[in-house]
């Protein structure tokens, strides 16, 4: 019995044991799998779990920061940006295509086959309308049609419409900068896109906002143009109502500072409207001023005046016979414009009454050689380097491929074609004793509120001497006291200047034009002191086509508003010099 | 002694709500003053773009000269005043 009872014990024992490891076991696989499940969550799958949790509680936001402005250099903003709507579909969310296709072409003034191909298109997002009209969104806002949603935009906008458009360009859809500075900018002016993370709600409300200090980092920047709003104004206007009085093809005027290079002005007619570029033709978007070159004329001569007087081989009192109007240079017959006959002209009367046969002379007298180099020395056949996309670079033949007539021709503005903007640069060497500056339209570049960058003026080279200078300025007086420029006098100011009526060359006849001219005027004031220097162009005029009435008066009316404006007082002024208290 | 150490987790719990209920209380209202704020700028830059279309010098010259019957000053009516 007792034996028996000890077995049993035993065996119990055994079972228990058993149990007891069994449930260790369990317990040990239990907590094995648990950390196993720990290590694969925390450890294996931590990145993922972590961007899906972060998914439910954050999300990410664009920030834009719209493209930069331009401003003129009195910091007028001449472009900005407006805040649009573009209209785009989900079309798989359309289901009745046609009825929407409808309503769609109604409202945003599209044709309803477009509209329909658009939103039947398999694509999971299509572009309805960019940048559509408010009116047209607030109206699609109200019928509220399912697939359809609104993206905010920002829109390139300038609010002074044709002002200075020639020079401030456009933009395309995608606000990239396509004509002008805008073009020539882009890479600085275009705005950027900051993304910042916030947390969001269980609703989606944000509630949190880090974005600061990028917000302080980020911003684009903007060109400070040498542009003056004001004479920029009246620049186009004068010549805009010369264009028009005269029935010309088109115009161009250049306002410059001849002393620091710096452009004040460049107008071109016709004009267009940057906000709606698109309605115009593409030849309007050319700035005529720097992407254009044309055969000079007249208002060449003070170069080689300028030239011959410099090199020594003449002086402005010098007499040369002009061949009583008749000369024959090779087997060609050179005439004077409106067939005057000049007998012996001293050379500042060569310039004042704009004698080509006089120019011829003197240029003989400097030899093809010197005068080739001054040429290059003035700046023609070679960019200006101003800050504007397209600038041409002018032509005249190499020094190899001169025949007898192109000394000849070169003298009075013909066989060369330079661009209005190199003209101006030209004569403003002429009028500051003596330095080719380069041109510059852009002053500075900001970054918000802060100058980055300011661009200071910059001498090219010395093209004639000091002396050389004078001589020049006082020639040029004389053109407008008494020669074909009396138009542009000014009271009050002495105005240096030259006339040009150049006949255009007819490339279907080969031959120079005996009805279309190109009637210029080019000039600086005050002539012993420049403060501006300006050129003037009108291509085609009909009626008249002298330069010294028809381009003339534009620069006396543009040059007399600016210096007014520009506060230089005329000698009939009344003017006080005052001790600060 | 068990009551006052639940009094003292409750506390320390309500505290803790309180500061994250605050907390998200002025989230809401940061957002709402940012949004106004985003709208104000909106307004004002609106509002600059307009000022710049009525301040175009064609439209102010043609104001002056139709409207108001100014004309431009002879040189003999112009005086010149600099300050050393």
């Amino acid at each position: 019995m007792g034996r028996k009872k000890e077995k049993t014990n035993r065996t119990n024992q055994s079972a228990l044991k058993l149990r007891l490891v069994l449930v260790s076991i369990l317990f040990a696989l239990f907590s094995a799998s648990l950390i196993g499940r720990l290590f694969f969550l925390q450890v294996t799958q931590h990145e993922d779990l972590v961007s899906r949790s972060e998914k439910q509680y954050q999300r990410t936001i664009d920030i834009h920061y719209g493209r930069g402005s331009i401003f003129d250099r009195n910091m007028n903003e001449l472009t900005t940006n407006i805040e649009v709507e573009s209209v785009y579909a989900t079309p798989q969310e359309i289901i009745n295509k046609k009825g929407t296709a409808k309503t769609l072409a109604k409202a945003l003034n599209l044709d309803q086959q477009s509209a329909y191909k658009k939103i039947k298109s398999k694509r999971h997002f299509v572009w309805l309308k960019r940048k559509a009209p408010p009116m047209e969104v607030d109206q699609l806002k109200k019928i509220s049609l399912p697939g359809i949603g609104f993206k905010s935009e920002e829109k390139r906008f300038f609010p002074k419409r044709e002002l200075a458009s020639g020079i401030i360009g456009f933009t395309g859809i995608d606000n990239q900068g396509l004509a002008g500075i805008e073009h020539q900018y882009d890479t600085m002016l275009k705005g950027n896109i900051v993304r910042a993370v916030m947390a969001k709600d269980a609703r989606g409300n944000l509630v949190q906002f880090n974005g600061r200090n990028r917000r302080q980092m980020a911003g684009s920047h903007s060109i400070v143009l040498t542009i003056d709003e004001v004479i920029q104004f009246f620049t186009e206007y004068y010549l805009k109502k010369q264009v028009k009085k005269h029935q010309a093809k088109s115009g161009v005027a250049i306002v410059m500072n001849p002393n620091t290079g710096e452009v004040y002005a460049i107008a071109n007619m016709p004009q267009y409207n940057p906000n709606n570029y698109s309605a115009y033709k593409a030849k309007r978007w050319r700035n005529l001023a720097t992407s254009n070159s044309y055969e000079p004329g007249s208002i060449f001569k003070p170069i080689i005046a300028a030239a011959a007087i410099d090199a020594g081989v003449v002086r402005p009192h010098d007499i040369f016979f002009c061949e009583n109007g008749k000369f024959l240079v090779g087997k060609t017959n050179i005439g004077e414009a409106a067939d005057h006959k000049f007998g012996w002209l001293t050379l500042q009367n060569i310039i004042a009454k704009s004698s080509n046969i006089g120019s011829i002379k003197i240029a003989q007298q400097l030899g093809k050689r010197s005068f080739y180099d001054y040429i290059q020395k003035f700046g023609f056949g070679k960019k200006t380097g101003i800050a504007l996309p397209g600038e041409a670079t002018g032509r005249f033949k190499e020094l190899p491929a001169w025949d007898a007539m192109s000394l000849a021709s070169i003298s009075f503005g013909h066989e060369i074609s330079v661009t209005p903007l190199q003209m101006i640069s030209a004569i403003s060497a002429i009028a500051n004793g003596g330095t080719l500056m380069t041109p510059r339209i852009t002053r500075a570049i900001i970054k918000n509120g802060r100058v980055e960058k300011r661009f200071e003026p910059k001498a090219v080279r010395r093209v004639i001497s000091t002396q050389s200078s004078r001589q020049m300025v006082d020639i040029l007086k004389h053109v407008v006291k008494d020669g074909t420029g009396g138009k542009a006098v000014i009271k009050g100011y002495e105005v240096a200047g030259k006339t040009g009526t150049a006949q255009k060359y007819d490339s279907k006849t080969g031959s120079y034009s005996k009805t279309a001219y190109i009637s210029s005027f080019i000039g600086f004031v005050p002539a012993n002191a420049a403060k501006i220097a300006i050129l003037v162009m009108i291509d085609e005029p009909k009626g008249d086509y002298w330069g010294g009435s028809v381009a003339a008066p534009v620069f006396r009316s543009i040059a007399r508003e600016t210096l007014r404006y520009l506060n230089v007082p005329s000698s009939d002024q009344r003017v006080y010099i005052l001790d600060r208290v | 002694m068990v009551l006052v150490a639940a009094t003292g987790l409750m506390i320390g719990a309500m505290t803790f709500v309180w500061g994250n209920v605050r907390l998200v209380g002025l989230a809401y209202e940061h957002q709402k003053l940012d949004k106004e704020h985003r709208d104000l700028l909106r307004e004002n830059h609106l509002l600059r773009v307009e000022r710049e279309s009525l301040r175009s010098l064609d439209r102010i010259q043609s104001l002056a000269k139709r409207k108001i019957g100014l004309r431009e000053p002879e040189s003999r009516q112009i005086v010149t005043v600099f300050l050393k």
